[in-house]
């Protein structure tokens, strides 16, 4: 992390900023070559970035065994605030759809949650990081328990006492996902604290069924109200479709200090 | 003027990076991009990316990619009525807001901070390391809408509730949903993001769902009851 830093926020005064090291090299296991493969797919563009992605899905899949040895490995070498790389990781290990990957699901949610690092939570919240790992892991685990899992089903249950709000969420969400998932109401009400009870009520639902924001223009400041900045530029290929524009569309900007990017 | 380092950077393939920092690479897009949010070379020179504002390891490209997911992630991004939903508008909400936009080195993980002009701290939006590094790109896009609803006057009004992941009893939480807090603002971003975003891909749409679930788990005095299906 930062090595000089704490100015008084609002400063006037700009900053700087130096160059770290540079990223560590590994040599991967023929499973870990294959894993990184798949880390490159998940987020390709282009017009072969589906196919790309269905290959290297199937390639982990195919050695999901020690695949899932691998994921393990690497999820615990990694520095512990590299939240975006150890979520891939795990989303990777809920991707193989393998019983395999239980163990290791376990390990990430059942392991406490370190005392918040940040001073500022509000701002940045180490818990909130690492809770989300556990909840992309508690969905891994539902997706084994949907697809018939006892040991799955058993995995959720125990995570009901995971002292984590979402993370106790995820699971009752996942238990009452599988197939006559209601029956186990009773056993999940069993298993939860009182407070949390309410876990049971909350329903999963689509984004066009929750309150919007209905007038957000009324949501500005007299000043947001009154800008008039340039919409967005045309994608190229809608640019090179749409050669008129009304007068408020325009988005040519001139006379800026901006980067050249080429 | 303090002076920070680039942290140990986070696999650029998982964080979206490698997909979004070629599409910003975009003249047209820059300039529009620069003036529409107010950035300016002060704040964007020595180290933080002026210079290289398409090298995806510095924080201008970063914060590009965060603003290019904003501005096209729905099917028809031409389309930015209100009477639309936030994968829509969301980018005119953050331009409309947000005149001055500041590179900083923050303490080390702070995110971002919003200065709605009071205390004799000018209007501004200061965005830290953690915004750049920590910070996947969806999730940047998702702190330029929760900064540009504090600047839309709209302060957290409640504490959080007891275990919030937060901090049960700390201020800065938003008493519920229909507060249409920045809580609010930035969890339905995602949400939409998650349900319908278009030119992205599943995992960082997975990714925005989670980042979402539990902003509605912990940010709320009274939880939403609901979770994202």
């Amino acid at each position: 992390m930062s090595e000089e830093t704490g100015p008084i926020p609002g400063s006037d005064t700009p900053d700087s900023l130096r160059p770290g090291s540079g990223p560590s090299k590994f040599q991967f296991s023929p499973a870990g070559q294959v894993l990184m493969n798949y880390l490159a797919a998940i987020n390709a563009a282009g017009d072969d970035a589906d196919e790309r992605y269905k290959i290297a899905l199937a390639a982990i899949r195919e050695k999901a065994n020690d695949v899932i040895i691998e994921i393990a490995r690497q999820e615990n070498h990694c520095r512990a605030r590299d939240y975006a790389t150890r979520w891939g990781l795990i989303y990777a290990a809920s991707e193989l759809v393998h019983p395999a990957a239980l163990p290791f699901f376990r390990s990430v949610v059942l392991t406490p949650i370190p005392p918040e690092e940040s001073s500022e939570p509000h701002s940045f919240s180490t818990v909130a990081e690492e809770s989300i790992l556990r909840t992309t892991a508690v969905d891994g685990v539902a997706r084994l328990a949907a697809d018939g899992s006892k040991e799955a089903v058993d995995a959720l249950f125990d995570f009901l006492h995971v002292p984590s709000l979402s993370v106790k969420r995820a699971a009752v969400q996942g238990l009452m996902g599988v197939r006559q998932g209601e029956s186990l109401r009773g056993r999940i009400e069993e298993r939860l604290c009182p407070e949390d009870k309410f876990l049971l009520d909350i329903k999963p639902i689509d984004v066009r069924k929750v309150t919007q924001i209905s007038d957000p223009e009324r949501d500005l400041s007299d000043a947001g109200r009154k800008s008039n900045k340039p919409i967005t530029p045309d994608l190229p290929d809608r640019a090179a479709r749409t050669d008129t524009r009304s007068g408020d569309s325009k988005t040519i900007v001139q006379g800026n200090d901006a980067p050249k990017g080429k | 003027m303090a002076t920070c380092t680039i942290p140990a950077i986070p696999n650029k393939d998982v964080s979206g990076d490698n997909l979004y920092a070629p599409r910003i690479c975009n003249q047209p897009f820059i300039d529009w991009a620069w003036s529409a949010h107010g950035f300016s070379k002060k704040y964007w020179d020595d180290g933080f990316g002026y210079e290289a504002v398409c090298n995806n390891n510095l924080p201008l490209c970063r914060t590009l990619s965060g603003i290019w997911l904003l501005n096209y992630s729905a099917d028809d991004y031409w389309n930015e009525q209100w009477s639309n939903n936030i994968l829509h508008w969301g980018r005119r909400y953050v331009r409309n807001q947000i005149d001055d936009l500041r590179a900083k080195c923050g303490d080390g993980s702070a995110i971002a901070t919003a200065f709605s002009g009071f205390l004799g701290i000018g209007r501004r939006v200061e965005l830290y390391l953690g915004f750049f590094y920590s910070s996947n790109v969806p999730a940047r896009a998702e702190t330029l809408v929760h900064e540009a609803r504090h600047m839309g006057g709209k302060s957290h009004n409640a504490n959080f509730p007891p275990g919030s992941a937060y901090g049960a009893g700390r201020s800065g939480a938003d008493s519920s949903w229909g507060y249409n807090g920045a809580w609010m603002y930035g969890a339905l971003y995602l949400w939409w993001f998650y349900a319908d975003g278009r030119r992205t891909t599943a995992a960082l749409r997975q990714s925005a769902r989670q980042r979402a679930n539990f902003v509605i788990d912990n940010a709320f005095a009274t939880h939403p009851g609901f979770t994202i299906s």
